[in-house]
């Protein structure tokens, strides 16, 4: 994790997800203290978070796309 | 030339008057018209030529004889070839006497040169050589334009063909000029000024706008079609940049200037027709082009946006893919996160803490019950010790009483115990058989004896066997 964790809101997906998966392997490590894990688990719900916005964007995005082109089409 | 069948009687000559000069005169001239064909063909060479005031004067004649001929210029025009000395050839005219000079003459109309023969020979010549140069060829052959708005027609302008070519021009498409280039069609120099005309029409076209050119003239004899076989006029059809569509005489006729030009007709109207488009075909197929284009242009459309709408919604269901994969990879790291939740390590922690907690309390309790055991022990021994005190004591008093009243007591005072082999006490003479052994134990010591006899007394009283 590094030493000052960027803003969940300005990564990417992909960065967000990456780290989402880093935290688990390191806690799956076991070398992580109890202290340590607690901030590890809130970052990593931080990080689901981030992730399930930016996908419900997408799939609202979807949705409107989709709705606009059967509109076309018909 | 035969003697003139005169109608004229020799007789006697004294009774009959003389004749005046005029009178002779008038009887040649009579007995001409009566005895010589009007027109009349003949046929021979040509003696000497002059021309005068375009009058050609010439004889013909042959091996034996010779007449004298005139061609005024109005029927010297017509023919196509001028003749010259030595020609065979074909005339037509009329026989007249010309009293003033008593000068018989051949009026000829009409001259053709070693009659049809030497023309087709010359046709046929000149066809061939054109031919080998590729005048004929198709590849020589230049596009006529599609809608020309205007053509050069090159024709007599008192002939019937221009009066064709007009009226198809304005029944088919009238926004075409047909601009008249008059010539003439037929006799000497005609081919000349023909190809004069092209070659000025050619030279001009950039000032006059001229697109086409139509060379035609209407039916005629085969000299009067001469013209349009004549070199001269080819190689001008040849020469010229501009596409010229030919109709000459009639379906039939076949001339030099035709199989040069770009285009042949069959007669003026054709010509035309070729040349110009029709109205009324072109409205119609202008009217189909529309509609096949609206189609088209419809048909794109919906092409290009089924196309456009396929990819829209191929490029969806790849981003609802690539979504749905992203939604799976976030649900197996939230599950995975879940799992590691601090809950878990603070339970292993604490299941830790409960194992050395649990560990203790076990050593703890392990201990203080040794120690309890101990001193449970320690205190069973001590009423273990009194119990066995009292009980050795109660054991002794016991004792005593047993032995107050215990057999050994009996034996004293005399009486012994009577047991078989197995040390069971026989308490009834019919509990032994004679000859087993039996022991009987006294106050002191011990007997044993075989049994002679045993006898069961009817009153209860023991009673001893004799014994050895």
């Amino acid at each position: 994790m590094p030493e000052t964790p960027a803003d969940p809101a300005d990564l990417r997906f992909e960065e967000a997800i990456a780290e989402l998966e880093s935290i688990i392997e390191q806690i799956d490590e076991g070398k992580i203290g109890l202290e340590e894990a607690m901030v590890a688990h809130r970052r990593g719900r931080a990080l689901v978070a981030r992730c399930r916005s930016v996908l419900d964007a997408v799939e609202q995005e979807l949705e409107s796309t989709e709705t606009d082109s059967s509109a076309d089409a018909s | 030339m035969s003697q003139l069948p005169l109608d004229w009687s020799p007789g006697p000559s004294d009774t009959t008057p003389p004749l005046s000069v005029s009178e002779l005169g008038s009887r040649i001239s009579a007995a001409i018209a009566s005895g010589v064909p009007d027109p009349v063909r003949v046929v021979g060479e040509i003696g000497s030529f002059n021309q005068r005031n375009g009058h050609w004067y010439f004889n013909l004649k042959d091996e034996k004889s010779l007449v004298q001929c005139v061609c005024w210029a109005s029927d010297a025009r017509r023919v196509a070839h001028v003749p010259e000395i030595g020609n065979a050839v074909e005339v037509s005219g009329s026989v007249v006497h010309w009293s003033p000079q008593g000068r018989t003459q051949l009026r000829v109309r009409e001259i053709k040169l070693a009659g049809e023969g030497h023309q087709q020979a010359a046709f046929r010549r000149l066809c061939e050589e054109l031919r080998k140069l590729g005048w004929f060829a198709q590849e020589a052959k230049r596009p006529l334009p599609a809608y020309p708005r205007r053509i050069a027609v090159v024709t007599s302008g008192a002939g019937a063909a221009l009066h064709d070519v007009r009226a198809t021009g304005a029944a088919r498409w009238p926004a075409c000029e047909l601009v008249l280039v008059d010539v003439p069609v037929q006799g000497i120099g005609a081919a000349e000024q023909i190809a004069a005309a092209i070659a000025s029409i050619d030279d001009s076209v950039e000032q006059t706008e001229i697109e086409a050119i139509i060379l035609t003239r209407g039916g005629g004899s085969v000299e009067d079609l001469q013209t349009f076989n004549e070199r001269q006029l080819a190689e001008a059809i040849r020469a010229a940049g501009i596409p010229i569509i030919a109709a000459i005489g009639h379906e039939s006729d076949t001339s030099i200037a035709e199989l040069v030009a770009d285009r042949r007709a069959s007669t003026p109207t054709q010509a035309a027709m070729l040349l110009l488009p029709d109205r009324v075909d072109e409205s119609q197929r202008l009217d189909l082009l529309a509609e096949s284009l609206a189609m088209r242009v419809a048909r794109l459309v919906r092409i290009r946006s089924e196309g456009l709408l396929r990819s829209d919604r191929g490029a969806a269901i790849g981003m609802r893919h690539r979504a749905e994969a992203a939604r799976q990879r976030l649900l197996r790291a939230e599950s995975a996160l879940l799992a590691r939740r601090p809950h878990a390590v603070l339970a292993a922690r604490r299941k830790a803490i409960e194992r050395v907690a649990s560990q203790f309390r076990e050593v703890l309790t392990g201990r203080v019950l040794t120690g309890v055991r101990l001193l449970e022990r320690q205190q069973l021994d001590a009423t273990m010790r009194k119990a066995f005190v009292r009980a050795a004591a109660g054991l002794e008093e016991r004792q005593g009483v047993l032995e107050a009243v215990g057999p050994e007591a009996v034996l004293a005072r005399g009486y012994s115990v009577t047991t078989d082999a197995d040390g069971g006490v026989i308490r009834n003479a019919g509990e032994v058989s004679v000859g087993s052994e039996i022991w009987s134990r006294l106050a002191v010591g011990t007997i044993r004896s075989t049994v002679k006899e045993s006898e069961t007394a009817p009153d209860s009283t023991p009673k001893v066997n004799s014994c050895e």
